[in-house]
């Protein structure tokens, strides 16, 4: 068994890289040991030896999620989430939505990195602000960017509006709407 | 999640436990994954029986949407002012995650059914903003309904940390409240970073002129 550069064992980061891919496309708790061996191309044997209990795995699953976030697309927390890829990689709001669907942070003192890298950024970009403003900032613009790949189709339809022709109108306000959220709490934001 | 008791008999008995049966089940399954057999054993009624009434289980799953609609509708409370309360899904979680299910599975288009209150949220929001136009007051409660939507979906991995660790009840409720505030701006068509600063402005948006 290999080490990858952060001195976890290799096949390890790979089932929970393989847990993040398939938990993207379905819950949590259809996701087999077997098919998680399959999808890592590890031996199934290691699903067991290195996860005591789906509720073991999933947990490690969702730290790997927050902290791959928080290496790559935030750059090490400096930068925000560019604005087109939360709405467009299944990773993100996939893995986030099958979470929440069964039943989320059950443990209340999970730690959250990627929201809290975002409180910090706004402490920076509006060091006189408030608490509550910069909270509720962060919390609004991680629902809509979350909640749109979710939701967008079932209510532009609901409100008699077509995503083919209206699609660049409704897609321009959203975002629109995500830079004055950033905007208040001091921080630019890439599209 | 089966219901026990007797099973039920009669058209209209049997009709009513496999909509109800539908309704629960797509709470907790993509609908892709709710097969007929499942329909019926949930409802308790023979296999045979949701061809006999529905002609099969596309149907019963639209009234099972349908029924879900329904159901959150009727238990919106509205306020003084004839206003839904904000984050009213909150209380139907179910309907919710239907929603969520199905959108995830690439079966969005089962979704689209009766909706009385994005009719109604429309109606009111035309209402307020006369005058202005009616695609972009459309788009703005759309994007306000995705808010509130993700706010219910996401409610057990938001709370926590909005209450930090569930030890700070008096930030959670501040917050809370200036999720309302911000809710009622994109619905407005208002600067949202105002509404999150905690500050009101009039309704109309600038870029409109009386």
């Amino acid at each position: 068994m290999g080490v990858d550069p952060d001195g976890e064992p290799s096949s390890r980061t790979a089932l929970l890289d393989a847990a993040i891919r398939l938990m993207s496309e379905r819950p949590p708790s259809t996701v087999t040991g077997r098919a998680l061996a399959e999808e890592a191309e590890v031996n199934y044997g290691l699903v067991h030896y290195y996860f005591e209990s789906s509720s073991d795995l999933l947990r490690a699953a969702r730290g790997r999620h927050g902290s791959r976030l928080l290496a790559d697309s935030m750059v090490g927390g400096t930068r925000p989430i560019p604005l087109n890829q939360v709405v467009s990689d299944r990773e993100i709001f996939g893995f986030a939505a099958h979470v929440a669907l069964e039943g989320g942070y059950d443990d209340e003192d999970v730690s959250h990195p990627v929201f809290d890298a975002m409180l910090g950024m706004a402490a920076e970009g509006d060091q006189d602000g408030d608490p509550v403003h910069h909270r509720a900032t962060v919390a609004a613009i991680v629902l809509l960017q979350l909640g749109w790949p979710v939701f967008v189709e079932h209510n532009t339809t609901g409100l008699g509006l077509d995503l083919e022709a209206d699609g660049e109108v409704i897609r321009e306000r959203f975002f629109t709407v995500l830079e004055l959220l950033y905007r208040s709490i001091g921080v630019e934001i890439e599209r | 999640m089966t219901t026990g008791g007797s099973s039920p008999k009669g058209a209209d008995e049997v009709r009513e436990a496999l909509v109800a049966a539908a309704a629960r089940l797509l709470g907790h399954l993509a609908p892709k994954r709710i097969s007929g057999r499942v329909l019926a054993e949930e409802a308790g009624v023979n296999y045979g029986l949701v061809h006999h009434y529905f002609g099969g289980k596309e149907a019963l799953l639209r009234e099972g949407f349908d029924r879900l609609t329904e159901s959150y509708a009727a238990g919106e409370e509205l306020d003084a002012s004839g206003r839904v309360e904000p984050f009213s899904l909150l209380r139907s979680p179910e309907f919710v995650r239907a929603l969520a299910y199905a959108s995830l599975s690439g079966e969005a288009d089962r979704t689209h059914v009766t909706h009385p209150t994005l009719d109604l949220a429309v109606e009111q929001t035309l209402e307020t903003r006369a005058g202005e136009d009616e695609t972009e007051v459309r788009v703005d409660v759309g994007i306000a309904t995705v808010f509130h939507l993700a706010r219910c979906l996401f409610a057990t991995t938001m709370d926590p940390w909005i209450a930090r660790g569930g030890e700070d009840r008096v930030l959670a409720k501040e917050v809370e409240e200036r999720l309302a505030l911000i809710l009622r701006s994109l619905s407005l068509g208002l600067d949202p970073g105002t509404a999150a600063r905690g500050e009101r402005e009039p309704f109309r948006r600038s870029s409109v002129s009386d």
